[in-house]
């Protein structure tokens, strides 16, 4: 269970949303919505613990996760907008560093074959086309043990084929009593068992 | 079963390590064109320098003309070790994976070392065989003054390196690499006018302590350059 009490997150000295507060169970699925800008992307890495908030406390099984933050990074798994693919590499190379980085090299040749990207494997990334990139980027979820997943903005690019996959992905995740946090701006998505929240209902503006 | 669960850490760690490693390489080889203008730089002005001067320079001021073209040349690419990662935002990822961020620029840095040497230390042999130094030198000191030079001046620009990321400005780079240079340089034209193998162990000491302090200033240099520029 991840509690976020009373976060507030400025940027740039602004204020971007306050009083914000929500518990996600495990199992479950939150959508985080809101316009550009708003501060998706920046909660998600305050609960990642990544930036400093402004106020509030994050929970995760009711321990603060300031206390125990070297086991909390165990549980997460952040997938950001920004492109952390080498691009001069392969598929294979790139999902090789991360495989070894997270001691799930057995798992590579499953991520692959889910997010079918075989006939890529010796193609530089650079090559591939931006929903390609984003399959690649996803598949490192394969690569993981984490309980958490902070997902931002992950049906960008996405074809229906590739959202089909990451949404069953997402169920499975939560059979597995996982959690898994996504931000979305502009997508009509749906998952089984979601709780939505609006960034804009905490915004001042 | 915590014994087990150590074991299993320090395993993981070493991987982490060597996956690091060997990433950072490869990053060296695909990019292979930026440091081939570096070292095409060091030659050109090097050979541009014993043309113009021939025998009026003596061999220690050509030396220290040497390492000053060394740091020149190093730092030109020095962007490959911290800043590209940096900008991809791959290092909040590592800091995601519950490894300490120390380790991996330890393992950066080694792989930073060891393409340096590899590249530099064979051109500064040959240019030492063209200059008849190995003459006045033994050619073990020669290499291995060579070896701690490459290492204090990698260490060097991975910190100046991260320094780029808090001030954003290049000029601001090229003038903390001169100042955090300044003990290497002076050290090492020692090295070069006494021939003495005691300054080589002092070489040793700075890089010794430049070591951790690199490591440990650029994690936090790194750290906070994440938290700001959030």
């Amino acid at each position: 269970m991840l509690t976020c009490s009373n976060i507030a997150v400025s940027k740039n000295n602004q204020l971007l949303f306050s009083n914000l507060g929500f518990t996600i169970f495990d199992g479950s699925v939150l959508i985080i919505k809101g316009r550009n800008g708003i501060g998706k992307t920046s909660l998600l890495k305050v609960i990642a613990n990544l930036i400093p908030k402004c106020s509030g406390d994050i929970f995760y099984n009711a321990i603060n996760i300031k206390l125990v933050l070297k086991e909390f990074y165990e549980l997460l798994f952040y997938i950001g907008k920004t492109d952390i693919l080498d691009e001069e590499q392969t598929v294979l190379k790139n999902l090789e560093f991360w495989g070894k980085l997270y001691d799930q090299e057995i798992n590579i040749l499953a991520a692959i074959k889910t997010f079918s990207l075989e006939p890529y494997i010796d193609t530089e990334t650079y090559k591939l086309s931006q929903g390609y990139k984003q399959r690649l980027l996803l598949a490192r979820l394969l690569l993981c043990n984490a309980k958490i997943w902070l997902l931002d903005e992950p049906f960008n690019s996405l074809d229906y084929q590739g959202k089909d996959i990451l949404i069953n992905l997402i169920k499975a995740r939560c059979m597995q009593k996982g959690i898994v946090i996504i931000t979305n701006h502009n997508q009509n998505i749906k998952i089984e068992n979601s709780s939505e929240i609006n960034l804009e209902d905490f915004c001042d503006k | 079963m915590i014994n087990r669960n150590i074991q299993l850490n320090e395993l993981s760690v070493y991987k982490v390590f060597i996956s690091v490693l060997y990433r950072q390489l490869n990053i060296f080889v695909k990019n292979k064109a930026l440091i081939i203008s570096g070292i095409f730089l060091f030659i050109s002005s090097i050979s541009i320098l014993k043309f113009l001067e021939g025998n009026n320079i003596n061999t220690e001021t050509f030396k220290i003309i040497e390492i000053l073209l060394i740091i020149y040349s190093i730092t030109l690419s020095s962007d490959l070790i911290i800043v590209e990662d940096y900008k991809k935002g791959l290092f909040e990822q590592f800091l995601l994976t519950g490894v300490l961020l120390e380790f991996f620029l330890l393992a950066k840095i080694t792989a930073s070392f060891i393409a340096y040497a590899m590249l530099y230390v064979p051109v500064m042999a040959v240019i030492d065989f063209l200059t008849d130094s190995y003459k006045i030198y033994d050619i073990t000191y020669l290499v291995l003054i060579k070896i701690l030079i490459i290492f204090n001046i990698t260490i060097n620009s991975v910190m100046s390196s991260s320094f780029l990321l808090s001030f954003k400005k290049r000029t601001s780079q090229i003038l903390i690499s001169i100042f955090i240079n300044i003990p290497t340089i002076v050290i090492s034209s020692l090295c070069y006018v006494s021939n003495n193998l005691f300054y080589s162990l002092l070489l040793i000491s700075i890089l010794l302590l430049t070591l951790p302090l690199s490591v440990l200033l650029s994690s936090y240099i790194i750290k906070i350059s994440i938290e700001e520029d959030n």
